[in-house]
């Protein structure tokens, strides 16, 4: 099975899937702006409000995008051949996520300290802001993915989707959150930055081994 | 090398109130065919679905001696968005082997699909994406196939090619199981007659 192919192929099937690609993505800077306008003298004494504004908005972009993440495919029947594929059941899901991340988590991690400049965040900050969701973001698509296969053969999304992924979130919006707010305060946050990998490192080995049987089990409905 | 591809033994499945089969066995045999025949709703996609391992019987055992099966669903198991050969390109990375684009062509032209390898696949008649998803089953190299209503949307040239390939497949030691509404039955298969209970 060769990785680079089918990551290739995800990421054909997102860019002509055209608006839709991109709206998650529109949605993260018309929020995040809008908190700006809104908070404005609150983030000009306090870059924590940015921070948190950034993150929080971050988990709703994720759930918004990951909404479709498996939909098309079991609508037009490939979920259904892929699933049968055992051997390359991984490796699909590997590549199908890893490309949705290069077009959600990639742009929202390079946006996000762009935004906290613009603001007029410090440099260092910002620098850090971008580390966490670097982190985070990866972390975020790999839980959501997990919610979004368990839902996919049900034909629900949406609010049940938002309702079950959120409190899933909690601990990566905690600990990204805390390393921003502690590096703003100058205060040490080496261990909520490991906390912050550990939760990456599990979610990205445990949760592709996954998939394969949940998604099998979705078909099943 | 087995002698059986696939069995299923003392199958049961009974979907809310209503009982679709029940008790039932079937051994698909290298080179055998088997038609599943009966009216709307007695259970002959169900059947496949539990053969294929997309869906969990009530009760009873299916062992699946070759893996993994091509699977021909209702749906086309196509990706819409993406061009006839993308399609094929990724039938060929199911299976982990190098896409042919010799093999490919000579497909797509016994399918007369030829004119269209560039276009998307929802630019394509329903026939043609019959075509193209019976082209992705060939690609795959599959020793057991799982049909269901493969001549669905097929003109008669189609709907002939299509028998005639089931007959060449079961012949180079491969084998079938189709559901099929059609008029006339596939001549040298075993009918498995299904009723609504």
């Amino acid at each position: 099975m060769r990785f680079g192919a089918l990551y290739r192929r995800e990421l054909l099937i997102e860019v002509r899937s055209g608006v839709e690609s991109i709206i998650p993505i529109v949605f993260f800077i018309i929020v995040v702006g809008i908190f700006t306008f809104a908070l404005n003298d609150l983030i000009s004494d306090d870059s924590k409000v940015l921070v948190s504004v950034i993150w929080i908005t971050t988990l709703f972009t994720s759930i918004l995008s990951l909404d479709n993440l498996f939909k098309r495919d079991h609508a037009d029947g490939t979920l259904a051949v892929a699933v049968l594929h055992t051997d390359a059941l991984v490796a699909i899901v590997v590549a199908k996520l890893f490309a949705h991340w290069t077009l959600t988590g990639i742009p929202l991690t390079i946006l996000g300290p762009l935004i906290g400049l613009m603001s007029g965040m410090q440099l260092e900050h910002a620098a850090i802001l971008g580390l966490t969701l670097l982190i985070g973001t990866p972390t975020i698509t790999m839980l959501g993915a997990l919610v979004t296969a368990l839902l996919v053969g049900l034909g629900r999304g949406g609010e049940l989707l938002t309702v079950l992924i959120l409190p899933m979130y909690i601990p990566i919006l905690l600990f990204g959150m805390g390393v921003c707010h502690l590096n703003i305060d100058s205060a040490p946050y080496t261990s909520e930055l490991l906390w912050c990998l550990a939760l990456l490192s599990g979610s990205i080995t445990v949760i592709p081994l996954a998939l394969g049987p949940v998604l099998k089990l979705s078909q099943d409905s | 090398m087995t002698s059986t591809h696939l069995t299923v033994t003392n199958l049961c499945c009974r979907p809310g109130s209503q009982e679709l089969f029940d008790g039932l066995s079937i051994s698909v045999a290298v080179g055998e065919t088997i038609e599943l025949r009966g009216p709307n709703g007695c259970g002959k996609t169900t059947l496949l679905r539990i053969m294929a391992g997309l869906q969990q019987p009530d009760s009873g055992d299916v062992i699946r001696y070759v893996e993994p099966i091509g699977y021909l669903g209702h749906k086309f198991g196509l990706t819409s968005i993406l061009t006839v050969q993308e399609n094929l390109r990724w039938a060929s990375m199911l299976n982990g082997t190098k896409f042919d684009t010799a093999r490919a062509q000579d497909l797509l032209e016994t399918f007369e699909l030829r004119t269209a390898t560039n276009k998307l696949i929802q630019e394509l008649s329903a026939g043609q994406k019959r075509r193209c998803s019976l082209v992705c089953l060939l690609i795959g190299e599959y020793k057991l196939w799982l049909l269901d209503e493969p001549f669905s949307s097929l003109d008669s040239q189609g709907e002939e090619l299509v028998r005639v390939l089931i007959q060449e497949h079961c012949k180079t030691g491969g084998s079938a199981v189709i559901a099929s509404h059609s008029a006339s039955p596939l001549a040298h298969a075993a009918q498995v007659e299904f009723g609504i209970s």
